[in-house]
């Protein structure tokens, strides 16, 4: 308790000249027991003015936030209009202090504003502020991962402060006796009701952190330091400039978080000067829906809020006057959602739970159970001990899937009006409903209609969907193509949800329209990618969403990487997605002006990759058979765009050649064969000199799996080749038989049960044997001892191969 | 003759920590529950340690404390406290403490068997008696469960997942009921207030049985978790591998620090299946390997050392243990187990050399 004396001598009185008199009240954003009290301290104060800690140039919003008909939780954005956007948000639950005090002040009809500092200015600062812990943090990696011994001072400064604060509060809950701090907040200051008791506690609590902490912060992280003296001088203003305006201080209240009320008191108000010589940006902002997921997991602000559902629960049931029922209403209500998924749990199990929940209780000297003593009582006696069978239900309870609402016309953004005009625009109003629909699109031109909008109407909804795909909208979803020949038909399913509303005030932040908002989220994923399939599949996407800005630039960037790039793989994908542009690009009508050279030029590229990329293993060596085949594609698909000669040679040398892989060369001979490009007498050669002993045996099988991986009627309809195989086969040693078996295996393995049967009557016939009895014994079942003796093989040890 | 309680091979908690159990009731201001003989915080400094009136008190359960708050919070109640954990997870240790934090009594014990009968948990007769004068007060023994209903005090119940099920039901009316019903003296022996019930139960060993929904209703049931990580075991290990030597007298030297980590590491990297970096994958053996091995497995060293080598613990007494501990009698066990020293201790440097060339040797 030094501490606390050692404030109140410091911060006792405040000067006459900086606002004696003025009510500050202390609270934590998101606090049931803060938003009773802070109802209790106006109802007793009743001042003329309202100061609650927000951006003073939102004050314009507070009528809107306070209307009746909103259901929080809600949100306060405030966006940089220049592009990056930087934001901040104010998110509001109905048991937040500062709401409840707006709520007041509309009843009684007195004054209220904000009085932090206003956003234009809020936003940089917290802006430089992400980006220097963000610096400090990487920094603090890399000389971690170069030199453990020797960080930089500035470095060690900042992470020893780091460490500081989060034991501080560790070690604040230790020697109050409770897990977490989380816990020892909510015993400490939430359930107590008695009048006075929160803004007191509250306030030493705080003051006591300030004192610990304040000097520290400043060595270690002297920009948020900085930014929160900055915004107190500026509250501080604010006050003094109410009192001027001829409010009286006493009939002043103002609300702020805890943190700050120690500094407002003591610090001197920011005079004119320095308050215009802040740097100051361009700002909107518009209220939006929020929900209880996103409060949940808001760090920062929303800092121990984990539990908005149940710190909903504590608020109602203090408003009824029946806190003291919190345990049973919240164990009887898990005890229904076990019920729902278990089947059952009895009434007299939740008695049980908040009997032990009360010991639990009892043994802090606590006055009612805090959501940590629930769970762990609802596990012992409701869950058999077993927490993953409550986990979900505590979800639902501690979180819970609340979105709030606002009237219609309240948050408007432009990207709103522009997405409510895109779906009058594209007839797709009768969609927003939270029954999902399917919608299927023709995206041929429409001949019977007069206008060219309703002609491409269908094409036009595809574009507007893809952007809102690509933005994260989840107000479609695409269903992947069930006939690949219907290159004109899109199928997707719409359903509107609160979620959605608030996905689109959000992207408000990447541009003022979905068109915008979407092009600049491509330019940004275009700045991160370095890989030329990646790229290529983002100048797709640019064409999906019809960005030709994005397509653009896509371009050029596909340009610049593809002749950097040396993996086959990739400049093969990419070359592939821009052939699909290419060849739907007159139904949906792109300009495939400049795709068209681009994907000549990768086609060329791949090609002349195919030989220095072909020695790999053999893992590597079928994901490039698989790029090899889409080559050979768009070979067939469009062969006035490709230089196929390049591409036969290539595939020559390679079939040809001895020191690639093996399943390549077998591939490429493959694919030779269905062109009709390998003289009969030449495939007779390489067949014979694959299929002898000199090569190593997993070689020769390998380079038959490549041959055998497509179209086998055309090795079927060639009886040389298996005569080959099967005097290769009796030529072998016991030991190199067994390998090349194991290999062959794998090669026939996804042969059909048809092919099957043909390989076995061109066999029974160099064989010279019945043809169906061949078959009939080699499509038979196993016998027991057969089986074994493949179950050896399974076990056979490649050693070094 | 009376024993000197020096000469008693392994005293209950009650009397191992008179004095600091002394030292907490004399320094308990608060309000104690009825047939408490201190309050609830005091039990719980009893278990995971503090100070009272100067004296340490030595932490009894190692771990998470929030658990034996959980289990005091329990006793509070009138629900009876079921401890289930793997073997080796100090189940009956904290079982014992708590009964002698709470009642200074933690002797009423039925040990759960395949062999453990209704009339263990209820009451028998001595039939001399009974067959002479008929059912009488005086013909009746009461099993520990009744005697602790009529004292308001604890009964513990070991391992209830051995008794067979109908054993195991004869407590559900006792848990619900709170009296036990003597039809041949016409007359029900109803529980005092104070009176408490501490089961435990295991979960991975074989040959248990599943209790009944019913029963499990009946008890709060706290999971105790094996040692979260090495420093834990480390400190559970070193603390009952020295009270243990002084229990049994034994002469040697306890083993040095290096050598406890070593053990502790090799029976977690087997349990978690990966090496403590989680840079490798180990093949976990069959069997069990608990902390409590790893106890009994040191001490045993320590055994060896003082009555067959010079009084200091050395590789090879240890490396006997580990062997045995972790090879059973599977011969899986074995392979998995020379897998490890090769793959895995082999290659944790210098320090581990002495170790590994005694298990190498002694595994041939």
């Amino acid at each position: 308790m030094a501490g606390v004396v050692q404030v109140m001598q410091r911060y006792g009185k405040m000067n006459p000249a900086t606002g004696e008199g003025v009510r500050l009240f202390g609270v934590r954003h998101l606090s049931p027991a803060g938003a009773w009290h802070v109802e209790r301290f106006l109802e007793k104060e009743n001042p003329d003015l309202v100061l609650i800690e927000g951006p003073s140039d939102a004050s314009g919003l507070i009528p809107d936030m306070s209307r009746s008909n909103v259901t929080p939780p809600i949100a306060l954005l405030c966006y940089t209009t220049e592009l990056p956007a930087r934001s901040i948000m104010y998110p509001l639950a109905s048991y937040s202090p500062e709401y409840r005090a707006m709520l007041w002040a509309k009843k009684h009809g007195k004054g209220v504003r904000f009085f932090d500092l206003p956003s234009t200015v809020k936003t940089n600062l917290y802006y430089l502020e992400d980006e220097a812990e963000t610096r400090n943090r990487i920094e603090y990696e890399q000389e971690q991962a170069e030199d453990e011994a020797k960080l930089s001072e500035k470095i060690e400064k900042w992470a020893s402060y780091r460490r500081f604060e989060s034991k501080i509060y560790s070690e604040t809950a230790r020697i109050g006796g409770e897990e977490d701090y989380e816990s020892y907040w909510e015993r400490n200051f939430e359930h107590n009701l008695e009048e006075g008791a929160y803004q007191n506690a509250v306030k030493v609590h705080s003051e006591e952190l300030r004192l610990l902490t304040d000097e520290a912060q400043a060595e270690g992280q002297p920009i948020s330091s900085a930014i929160n003296e900055v915004r107190e001088a500026y509250m501080k203003r604010e006050v003094l400039s109410a009192i001027k305006e001829g409010f009286k201080p006493e009939k002043i209240v103002a609300v702020c978080g805890a943190h700050h009320v120690t500094g407002i008191i003591s610090c001197e108000p920011m005079t004119d000067g320095e308050f215009s010589s802040l740097p100051k940006a361009e700002v909107n902002m518009t209220l939006m829906p929020y929900s209880y997921y996103k409060l949940s997991s808001f760090s920062g602000y929303g800092a121990g809020n984990r539990a908005p559902e149940y710190f909903e629960l504590m608020w109602s049931l203090m408003q009824s006057g029946r806190l003291s029922a919190l345990p049973v209403e919240y164990l009887s209500r898990l005890s229904a959602a076990l019920r729902e998924k278990h089947g059952y749990s009895s009434t007299a199990t939740v008695i049980d739970a908040a009997r032990l929940a009360k010991s639990l209780q009892y043994m802090h000297d606590g006055l009612l159970p805090t959501l940590g003593d629930l769970h762990e009582s609802a596990v012992a006696v409701m869950a058999a001990g077993r927490l993953e069978a409550a986990a979900e239900a505590f979800a639902m309870l501690d979180v819970g899937t609340k979105i709030g609402s606002l009237p219609e016309g309240v948050s408007q953004t432009p990207i709103q009006d522009d997405m409510n005009r895109s779906l009058k625009r594209l007839k797709l109003e009768r969609y927003k409903t939270v029954v999902a629909q399917n919608l299927s699109l023709d995206l041929r031109e429409n001949r019977r209609v007069q206008s060219e909008a309703a002609a491409f109407l269908d094409l036009d909804r595809s574009v507007f969907l893809q952007r809102l795909s690509l933005l994260g909208i989840d107000f479609a979803k695409f269903l992947p193509k069930s006939q690949t020949s219907a290159t004109w038909a899109e199928n997707w399913i719409l359903k509107w949800t609160p979620e959605v509303e608030m996905q689109v005030v959000e992207s408000v932040l990447l541009g003022n329209s979905i068109e915008a908002a979407a092009g600049f989220k491509l330019k940004e994923m275009l700045e991160r990618s370095a890989d030329v399939a990646e790229v290529a599949a983002l100048t797709r996407k640019a064409c999906e969403c019809r960005l030709p800005d994005s397509t653009f630039n896509a371009i050029k960037k596909l340009q610049s990487l593809a002749s950097e790039s040396e993996s086959f793989t990739s400049v093969a994908g990419a070359a592939r997605e821009l052939s699909y542009l290419v060849q739907y690009g007159s139904i949906r009508k792109y300009d495939t002006g400049s795709i068209t050279p681009l994907m000549s030029q990768l086609f060329i590229k791949a090609a002349l990759l195919i030989m220095p990329c072909a020695s790999v293993n053999d893992e590597e060596a079928s994901k490039m058979a698989e790029q090899l085949q889409q080559l050979h594609y768009m070979t067939q698909e469009m062969p006035e765009h490709v230089n196929d000669e390049l591409w036969l040679k290539q595939l020559k040398d390679l079939a040809y050649a001895d020191d690639k892989n093996a399943i390549l060369c077998g591939f490429a001979l493959s694919l030779l064969l269905e062109r009709g490009q390998a003289e009969e007498n030449r495939v007779h050669i390489e067949l014979s000199r694959r299929m002898s002993p000199g090569n190593a045996p997993e070689a020769s099988a390998g380079w038959f799996e490549g041959l055998s991986k497509r179209n086998r009627a055309i090795l079927l309809s060639r009886i040389f080749i298996w005569e080959q195989l099967d005097n290769y086969m009796q030529s072998l040693d016991d030991d190199s038989f067994k390998r090349t078996v194991v290999c062959l295996r794998r090669a026939f393995s996804n042969f059909s049960p048809a092919e099957k049967v043909g390989i076995c009557e061109i066999l029974a016939d160099i064989w010279q044997v019945d043809a169906n009895s061949a078959s009939e014994l080699l499509t038979q079942a196993l016998s027991a001892e057969e089986d074994g003796s493949l179950g050896d093989l399974n076990d056979f040890d490649f050693g070094d191969f | 003759m009376p024993q000197s309680s020096s000469d008693i091979l392994r005293l209950p908690a009650e009397k191992l920590y008179e004095e600091e159990i002394e030292a907490l009731k004399a320094d308990d201001p608060g309000e104690k529950p009825i047939g408490w003989q201190m309050t609830p915080k005091s039990a719980l400094k009893f278990i995971v340690g503090g100070k009272a009136k100067g004296m340490d008190i030595t932490p009894k359960y190692i771990g998470n404390n929030r658990l034996v708050e959980m289990a005091i919070a329990t006793l509070l109640t009138d629900r009876a406290l079921l401890l289930i954990g793997e073997p080796g997870t100090a189940k009956s240790w904290l079982s014992e403490n708590l009964s002698a934090a709470i009642w200074n009594n933690s002797s009423k014990v039925v040990q759960g068997t395949a062999g453990t009968s209704e009339e263990h948990i209820r009451y028998s007769w001595n039939y001399a008696l009974l067959l002479a004068e008929g059912p009488s007060d005086k013909a009746l023994i009461k099993s520990p469960v009744m005697s602790a209903m009529e004292q308001g005090s604890c009964a513990r119940i070991e391992e209830i997942s051995r008794c067979q099920s109908e054993v195991q039901d004869a407590l559900i009316s006792i848990l619900s009921e709170k009296t036990v019903s003597i039809p041949e003296l016409a007359r029900e022996v109803p529980a005092h207030r104070g009176f408490s019930i501490i089961a435990t139960a295991n979960t991975r060993d074989k040959g248990v049985n599943d209790m009944s929904a019913a029963l499990k209703r009946r008890f709060n049931v706290i999971i105790l978790p094996s040692p979260g990580d090495l420093k834990t075991e480390v400190a559970i290990v070193t603390k009952r591998v020295g009270e243990i030597s002084a229990n049994y007298q034994l002469k040697s030297k306890l083993p040095e620090a290096e050598a406890i980590e070593r053990v502790v590491t090799v029976f977690r990297e087997l349990r978690m299946g990966q090496t403590l970096d989680a840079k490798q994958k180990v093949k976990p053996p069959a069997n069990v390997v608990s902390t409590a091995e790893a106890i009994s497995l040191l001490t045993n060293a320590m055994a060896l050392a003082s009555s067959f080598g010079d009084g200091r613990v050395k590789e090879a007494d240890i490396a006997a243990g580990l062997s045995g501990a972790i090879v059973k009698d599977d011969e899986k066990d074995s392979a998995v187990w020379i897998e490890y020293l090769e793959n895995i201790m082999k290659k944790k440097g210098l320090s581990w050399q002495g170790l590994y060339k005694s298990c190498r040797d002694m595994a041939k």
